[in-house]
């Protein structure tokens, strides 16, 4: 495990919103990284910096959020030092991206084929026949049935999974080396979410991705991520491989998530909750974000931001008071 | 075929992917105001295309004047001056030397008429129609031309003639021409720089925004019709770099059409901009971004196809009030000059006799009433045909 190199590597990473009412660090040093073939799953609530840290390795912060520190490494490559074009030629051959909502994320006036051959098309050297024919046995490969019809059909025309489907397979259409996944699950219904998450591991086998699946459904990582990443704040506050994660969490924040899962088999009457809300942006406490919910808090959790610390050999916590809470 | 097997093929023609177009179409067709519309508009712009060919099957012209024939009621035949008879025989004279010789020989050797050879023609032009095509009839061959000549002399009128006596129907096709096309011209051109407008303040926002649509706001401020009287003043053939492209007899088409566009891209511009404000922020433009999609593609490739529907109605409406545009100019003496007819220009000649000679003002304010309600019915159509909202599926 040591001597592989990673595909996607992000040091330090923060970025910043340049709000009215002053700046906001949305996320603030997040380290990770994915190896080929790997997936990382990375967890936490709404507003805990997920959906920024994945645009932010695309580049794609809309104003007024800036990447203000850090590395995001592509193959030993540091993205954030290139220019805008050849960042445009990696973004959809290197790194693709798929989104929660597949309706909206196709161009409704658009044919299925249209966008997939556009995609093709923009990297890649070929003739539109051959952007035809990539465009359909792409279709095939995430198990459309008759991908020639498909291919002249609108979004509006497919249901729910078919276009997530059509949305993976446009994606996939130039071999990234990284897939980011925001949610892709979210939308669908149960059986359809399993087929899909099925055909995500088989496309990363056959493609040997590096795929980084952001979710809150920790039902949804524990099948089909590797490793987990459990984010609040914009920080790390514990990572792991998957496993270990659910049968040894070491930060109470991420003992606080299981605990607050419906089990099955178990009747309860209600299910637990995480005291308090997330803060608004600029009320975190000064250290560990999670302070002002956390039940293990000592006065300094409030003060100084924890170190992280590593409790084996894959798995960091950030936490001063690490292990299952009795 | 009974019903079971007829609902199995309605159902796998439904499963059939149905191409958008298709859609609309059917969706279009529901709106029975708006096909008559349709039909109207195809009827019109057949007419003009063809004015020529209408204007050569009847013989009838729309410059063509007659003192002797002024004002005539609808369904009216009128007969050319005898001055002019005798010029255009002069003419075909000269213009036939053999062929007229041979015919006036023949006229008084078989002593059809009492006269010198040099009279006949002349004679037999003068004389009353049914007389002449009774003396013709006795004669072998009867040159062509000559018969067109004579049957030019008397022309109906479907819908009578104006104050110089020229026919009202054919210039109303004409007329068809120059408004429609003026319409459909300005309209087109208006949209295109509304689009290039609305589109560059909507996608990059900032101070490009703020320029171009406080310069749309300004236009919009000006009083309309006292600087299209300025602008309609302004003599093209002087103005530098437009006076290579301004041919002499179109000059007052382009001047009008520059004009109608100059004061009707803002609103396209501003729908546009207002459509491609909120869709840039819809997730397939974000998911175009992360895909590697550059600037211009996913103006012209993700934003613009999205923004054809709603501006296919504003254009189509638009051709409405850009015919209105025009009449009301031409009307007022400033848009499109006689002798070219326009609607417009024919309402203005009529305003003076429009208690003696009803027809002159109804007619081209009909004209222009039917399309302008067929475009407006037209654009209603459009316009629930292309909202996603109301496709049924």
């Amino acid at each position: 495990m040591e001597n592989r190199v990673p595909t996607l590597k992000v040091q330090n990473l923060e970025t910043t919103f340049f709000l009215k009412s002053g700046p906001f660090r949305a996320v603030k040093g997040l380290s990770y990284e994915i190896f080929p073939g790997e997936t990382l799953g990375i967890v936490g609530e709404s507003g805990c910096g997920k959906s920024v840290t994945s645009l932010a390795v695309m580049q794609l912060i809309d104003n007024p959020g800036k990447i203000t520190g850090g590395q995001i490494l592509l193959d030993g490559q540091d993205l954030l030092k290139l220019p805008t074009a050849q960042m445009e030629d990696v973004r959809g051959a290197k790194i693709a991206m798929i989104f929660q909502e597949p309706m909206t994320a196709l161009n409704p006036v658009l044919t299925i084929g249209q966008q997939i051959d556009e995609q093709v098309l923009r990297h890649e050297k070929v003739s539109n026949d051959e952007a035809r024919k990539r465009s359909i046995e792409m279709l095939s490969l995430v198990g459309i049935p008759s991908p020639e019809e498909r291919y002249g059909n609108y979004p509006h025309q497919l249901s729910g999974g078919m276009r997530q489907r059509a949305m993976i397979a446009m994606a996939l259409s130039c071999h990234p080396k990284v897939l980011i996944a925001d949610e892709p699950t979210t939308a669908l219904d149960v059986t359809i979410q399993a087929q899909i998450l099925e055909l995500f591991q088989t496309l990363q086998k056959k493609f040997n991705m590096a795929v980084q699946f952001i979710t809150h459904d920790l039902g949804v990582i524990s099948e089909v991520s590797d490793r987990v990443l459990v984010m609040y704040g914009g920080q790390v506050c514990e990572s792991a491989p998957t496993q270990e994660l659910f049968n040894n969490p070491q930060h109470p924040y991420t003992a606080a998530l299981m605990n607050s899962r419906p089990k099955l088999g178990q009747r309860t009457k209600r299910l637990q909750t995480i005291e308090g809300t997330v803060p608004a942006p600029h009320e975190f406490p000064k250290g560990c974000p999670f302070a002002n919910r956390c039940p293990k808090v000592t006065q300094i959790c409030w003060d100084v931001p924890p170190p992280v610390t590593q409790v084996s050999p894959q798995h960091i916590v950030a936490c001063y008071h690490p292990g299952v809470q009795k | 075929m009974n019903q079971q097997t007829q609902d199995q093929q309605n159902i796998q023609s439904m499963e059939q992917a149905q191409p958008l177009w298709k859609m609309i179409l059917t969706q279009f067709s529901e709106h029975k105001m708006a096909v008559a519309g349709v039909v109207i508009i195809l009827f019109f712009i057949l007419m003009a295309l063809f004015a020529d060919l209408i204007s050569y099957a009847s013989g009838l012209h729309p410059h063509r004047q007659n003192v002797s024939g002024r004002y005539l009621l609808p369904f009216t035949y009128s007969e050319v001056g005898s001055s002019e008879k005798e010029t255009a025989v002069e003419n075909w004279i000269n213009q036939n030397t053999e062929v007229a010789a041979q015919l006036q020989a023949e006229i008084v050797g078989k002593n059809l008429l009492s006269v010198s050879e040099e009279d006949a023609l002349y004679e037999l032009a003068l004389m009353p129609k049914e007389e002449g095509q009774e003396i013709l009839k006795q004669i072998e061959t009867v040159p062509s031309s000559f018969n067109q000549m004579l049957s030019d002399f008397k022309k109906f009128h479907p819908f009578g003639t104006d104050e110089v006596g020229r026919d009202v129907f054919i210039r109303l096709i004409y007329g068809a021409r120059v408004s429609i096309g003026v319409g459909i011209l300005s309209t087109v051109v208006a949209a295109l720089i509304g689009l290039l407008i609305g589109s560059l303040a909507g996608f990059y926002g900032g101070w490009i925004d703020s320029l171009l649509m406080r310069l749309t706001d300004a236009l919009l401020s000006l009083p309309l019709i006292p600087v299209m009287i300025v602008i309609a003043a302004v003599d093209l053939q002087k103005v530098p770099v437009l006076a290579d492209f301004v041919g002499s007899g179109y000059e007052s088409i382009i001047k009008m059409v520059l004009i109608i566009c100059l004061f009707s891209w803002m609103t396209v511009a501003r729908l546009v901009r207002g459509s491609i404000l909120s869709l840039k922020e819809r997730e397939f433009i974000l998911a175009a971004r992360t895909l590697g999609c550059q600037d211009h593609t996913i103006i012209f490739r993700h934003l613009f196809p999205n923004v054809v529907g709603p501006m296919l109605v504003s254009l189509t409406l638009g051709v409405g009030s850009s015919i209105i545009f025009e009449a009301a100019l031409s009307f007022l003496g400033l848009g499109i000059m006689p002798p070219m007819a326009s609607w417009g220009n024919m309402l203005t000649n009529a305003q003076e006799v429009i208690y003696k000679n009803v027809w002159l003002t109804i007619l081209p304010g009909l004209m222009i009433l039917l399309t302008v309600v067929s475009f407006n019915f037209m654009g209603d159509g459009l316009q629930s045909a292309v909202d996603p909202k109301s496709i049924k599926r």
